[in-house]
Parts: C-alpha cells; sequence; structure tokens
C-alpha cells in the first residue's frame, strides 16, 4: 500500500483470534504494522465477520472454504470492486491467502482495480450548464 | 513472612499488567480511527465503513495478532 499512495482503496483490517497465543485484542506494535491512512482496524474476537463472509464466498467457483481449525477465515485478503455494498452480499473479485503469499497477486488484482476505476471517471469534470 | 508477601504482591502485579495488557487494545497508527471491537451488536460498524466509501474498490483482510 505504500508503494501506491494514489490508489484510491479502503482497507478494513479485522482480526481474529485464531493461534492459541492469540489471548486479547492486537497491541499498538500489531496495528502499527498496518500503518496506511487508508485502514480501518477491528478486533473481531467472535469471528462475526468471517460468518457474514460465507455468502460472498459461495459466489464464487471455487468457493473459498474456511481454513481454521473451527470453520473460520483468517489469513485471507478479499478485494471487492468500487459500488460493491455489504447487505448486497457482493461478489470478490479476489479472494487469496496466505496473506504473505499473495502480495503480487494482491497488488495486481488492486492495480486492475484502479485501472478500471479511471475508465469509468470523466477525464475532465463535466460543468453542467443551465 | 515478608518476603512471601512481596512474592505475592509480584505475582499479583504481574497478573494485573498481564490483564491489562490483553484486554486493553493498542493504539492504532496515527491517522487511523481507534480500533473497533467488534460484537454482535455492533457488527454494523463494520459494515458502514465497508459501505462509506462506495466508489472505491474495498480491500478487507483477515487477520491474526500473533
Amino acid at each position: 500500500m505504500t508503494q501506491h499512495p494514489e490508489w484510491k482503496v479502503r482497507v478494513l483490517v479485522v482480526w481474529e483470534p485464531i493461534l492459541a497465543t492469540d489471548w486479547g485484542a492486537p497491541s499498538g506494535s500489531t496495528l502499527a504494522r498496518i500503518s496506511d491512512s487508508r485502514a480501518r482496524q477491528f478486533w473481531d474476537p467472535n469471528h462475526g465477520v468471517s460468518a457474514g463472509l460465507k455468502k460472498m464466498a459461495m459466489q464464487i467457483t471455487p468457493s473459498p472454504r474456511p481454513n481454521s481449525r473451527k470453520g473460520f477465515y483468517w489469513d485471507m485478503a478479499i478485494v471487492f470492486a468500487a459500488q460493491a455494498r455489504w447487505e448486497n452480499d457482493p461478489a470478490p473479485s479476489f479472494w487469496r491467502g496466505p496473506v504473505f503469499q499473495i502480495i503480487p497477486a494482491l497488488q495486481e488484482s488492486l492495480s486492475r482495480q484502479q485501472s478500471a476505476r479511471s475508465a469509468t471517471l470523466p477525464e475532465r469534470p463535466i460543468f453542467l450548464a443551465r | 513472612m515478608t518476603k512471601r508477601l512481596i512474592i505475592i504482591g509480584a505475582i499479583a502485579l504481574a497478573v494485573v499488567l498481564l490483564a491489562f495488557y490483553l484486554w486493553v487494545p493498542g493504539p492504532t497508527p496515527q491517522g487511523q480511527p481507534p480500533l473497533v471491537k467488534l460484537t454482535a451488536d455492533n457488527i454494523s460498524q463494520l459494515t458502514s465503513a465497508f459501505d462509506a466509501d462506495p466508489d472505491v474498490p474495498r480491500l478487507v483482510l483477515l487477520l491474526s495478532p500473533t
């Protein structure tokens, strides 16, 4: 993200207790790993977001399966195109993990999203005359 | 007796500090809003954040702290 400050993107970081050492909310040093101001961070001890994503996962072929022992999604990066709204259970355009292995593919996906977004925007401001 | 009290006090202090470390979330980096703890009652805070910028792509990262 820091390599592309020009990208228009909203990042939602959801921290979940998955490993035996995840005893509590993420510390300041953990949260500092995502320092970009376009990000917003959440602590989800009850895995509500993972549950909410299951419907969206069904819209992808093959559907991503929960990858934790207890049946939750984690260590995943999921991209939604512009105009997606949560209540409509939008189909993600990218859903892969583990995160540290898929950074290049994620960057490519976000780059494509930026290009698609630019193509739909007018090159010049439109002024409406009376 | 005094030595035993000191040991018990040190253990109690360690427990309190550990509880504080575990239950009080750390601060978010500058420029970000504070960390939100999601529950069944406020999960809408995440969905609202998702829908707040419909004109741009959204990236959701699912991570574990350790």
